[in-house]
């Protein structure tokens, strides 16, 4: 909670001037106090989650998992994907038939989401209320 | 999370007043999902992530759910029925959704209920129908469902099936023939069939059989994937590209996979060279197709598919036999407030596969959020990966896809779909290892 806590004091000025779209914002947002992403922006981000799990979240796998990624980091791999400039199986096609738009939603749509704890599956697995 | 139900009550209940006649006579929108398959489990989960004020039921007449895709493992070993069983208990207990396990007996679509086999009435806002595929015997002379439970199983819908196709490998006697029909277009798993065949010879050739033989009876004269995988069962079953199916390739790129004078295990009978069957015989065990009349100990032939069962009795499939659909929001052309999603619906560019239910639902589910809220649907964005194995369970290789509306029609997006021609073996080598961990991602989004 601590680092959410943290980008909440951040963020307070923008999410202030974004109240007016707070309504269409995805209700992890309001928690973690992100820019609003709209719907369109969820429409991309859910693309993710059959490899890289539901939100972002994902336990022991050969995949990245997404939540709590920054967003820099998150846009810096799409863009390296996409040049190929970092190799990959299929990441650099899906990552040119995206919109620079579209990946900056999904950025902060990742990076709104709580962090997973791969190390202590017992407590993920009680946070499930 | 109490802040994020507090919030979406806060947003259902704003909407309700503003936008919503509906939302208002009725505290809580009812959204029932006929069918507990990859389409419906992922509707009904994203449905309540997103919208938890909806009250979400699934008619299924199955306790548990038993995964169609990387179901042709079981048949060779890799994977057991364990493995491919997933419970619905998350959705039951941790996303708070509603199972009735029975089945669908009519739908009243102006009184907007459902009724099942035991006399149970369902009211709903917006009805979800997802119920795969059936299969048309009748387009196969001498199949039928009941060989299909016995001599001739498909095996292409997950169940027991799967088990009696693993019995008749095992029984295939040495250096023995397996013959395989995949289905006419359009299909589930496009590149299942392929796969399964692969699996099949690499499992001979493990036995230690010397000279098995794997015959692909095909009426089609090309598959997602079959660039990558006729390049992958000439590098590792000596198998020799068709003349048909050369032009796939560039005069270099052909250079590189010579003939085999001694061929391997896999023939791929292509539509142009007579591989359509026209009909099969099991107390004979032969199969005639165009090229000819073909001896087999063991016949997998996967009938046409049309839409699941339900969609078909209940008016929802034209005379194609699939869904027509709004590829917006997959509301049935044929009746309001209902929508098709998965194997079942028409759905433009994009295949029939597990992947593709599961990215109809989530758009799905965020325009029946929007719709019960009295506003308009969102622009939706799809994508698709089916990852397969060439039979060698490291060499894998997949279609990835991201698909937009264009026209009213979901289109591709025109990207490069495949491992390159030139892909390292370290490639195919993660692409397999991608694939075995997708079964865990992606069943775990769907239903975990």
């Amino acid at each position: 909670m601590s680092a959410s806590t943290h980008r909440t004091s951040q963020r307070l000025g923008v999410v202030l001037v974004a109240a007016v779209c707070w309504l269409a914002a995805l209700p992890s947002q309001a928690e973690s106090a992100q820019p609003p992403v709209p719907e369109r922006g969820l429409m991309a981000a859910q693309t993710c989650a059959g490899c890289h799990g539901t939100q972002g979240e994902l336990g022991d796998s050969a995949f990245v998992p997404l939540a709590g990624m920054s967003a820099e980091r998150f846009t810096q791999a799409m863009r390296s994907f996409a040049d190929d400039s970092r190799p990959s199986t299929l990441m650099g096609p899906l990552a040119r038939a995206f919109t620079e738009q579209e990946i900056e939603w999904m950025a902060d749509y990742f990076a709104a989401q709580p962090a997973p704890a791969p190390l202590n599956r017992s407590d993920r697995e009680e946070d499930d209320s | 999370m109490t802040s994020r139900r507090a919030f979406l009550k806060l947003a259902g209940a704003t909407g309700a007043a503003t936008f919503s006649p509906l939302a208002s006579a009725q505290s809580k929108p009812r959204v029932v999902i006929v069918g507990g398959g990859v389409g419906g489990a992922t509707t009904a989960k994203y449905l309540k992530l997103y919208a938890p004020q909806v009250e979400v039921t699934i008619v299924e007449p199955k306790r548990e759910y038993q995964r169609p895709y990387g179901s042709s493992e079981v048949i060779t070993g890799q994977a057991t029925m364990e493995d491919i069983t997933i419970s619905y208990a998350a959705l039951a207990n941790r996303h708070g959704v509603r199972f009735v396990h029975d089945r669908v007996t009519a739908i009243d679509y102006d009184a907007k209920h459902v009724r099942t086999s035991d006399g149970t009435t369902l009211d709903y806002d917006r009805l979800v129908v997802s119920p795969g595929v059936s299969f048309d015997f009748d387009a196969v002379d001498g199949l039928t469902p009941e060989l299909a439970e016995q001599r001739l199983p498909h095996g292409w819908d997950a169940g027991d099936q799967l088990l009696a196709l693993k019995k008749q490998l095992e029984a295939v006697p040495e250096n023995g023939t397996v013959v395989i029909g995949p289905p006419p277009n359009p299909y589930r798993c496009p590149p299942g069939p392929y796969e399964r065949a692969g699996l099949i010879a690499q499992w001979l050739l493990d036995r230690g059989d010397t000279s098995p033989r794997v015959i692909i009876l095909d009426p089609k004269n090309g598959f997602t994937t079959d660039v990558t995988m006729l390049q992958a069962w000439n590098r590792l079953y000596r198998f020799n590209i068709p003349a048909p199916a050369r032009g796939k390739y560039s005069a270099e790129e052909l250079a590189e996979m010579p003939d085999h004078e001694n061929p391997g295990p896999i023939e791929w009978v292509m539509g142009d060279l007579g591989g359509r069957i026209l009909g099969v015989n099991a107390e004979t065990m032969t199969v005639e197709a165009e090229a000819g009349t073909f001896q087999a100990d063991m016949i997998n032939i996967v009938p046409p598919l049309k839409a699941g069962q339900v969609a078909i009795d209940q008016d929802l499939a034209d005379e194609s036999g699939w869904c027509p659909v709004d590829q917006r929001t997959f509301e049935s052309t044929r009746h309001a407030d209902v929508h098709v999603i998965g194997d079942s619906c028409i759905a433009g560019a994009m295949p029939k596969s597990g992947y593709a239910a599961s990215s109809q639902a989530k758009v799905l589910a965020i325009q029946l959020k929007a719709l019960l809220a009295g506003n308009g649907p969102v622009e939706p964005v799809f994508q698709n990966t089916c990852y397969a194995l060439a039979g060698n369970t490291e060499y894998g290789m997949f279609v990835a896809d991201v698909f937009r509306l264009q026209e009213g029609r979901i289109t591709r997006v025109d990207e490069q779909r495949f491992l390159p021609f030139d892909a390292t073996p370290m490639q195919y080598r993660l692409a397999a290892l991608y694939q075995h961990a997708w079964m865990q991602s992606f069943s775990d989004d769907c239903f975990g």
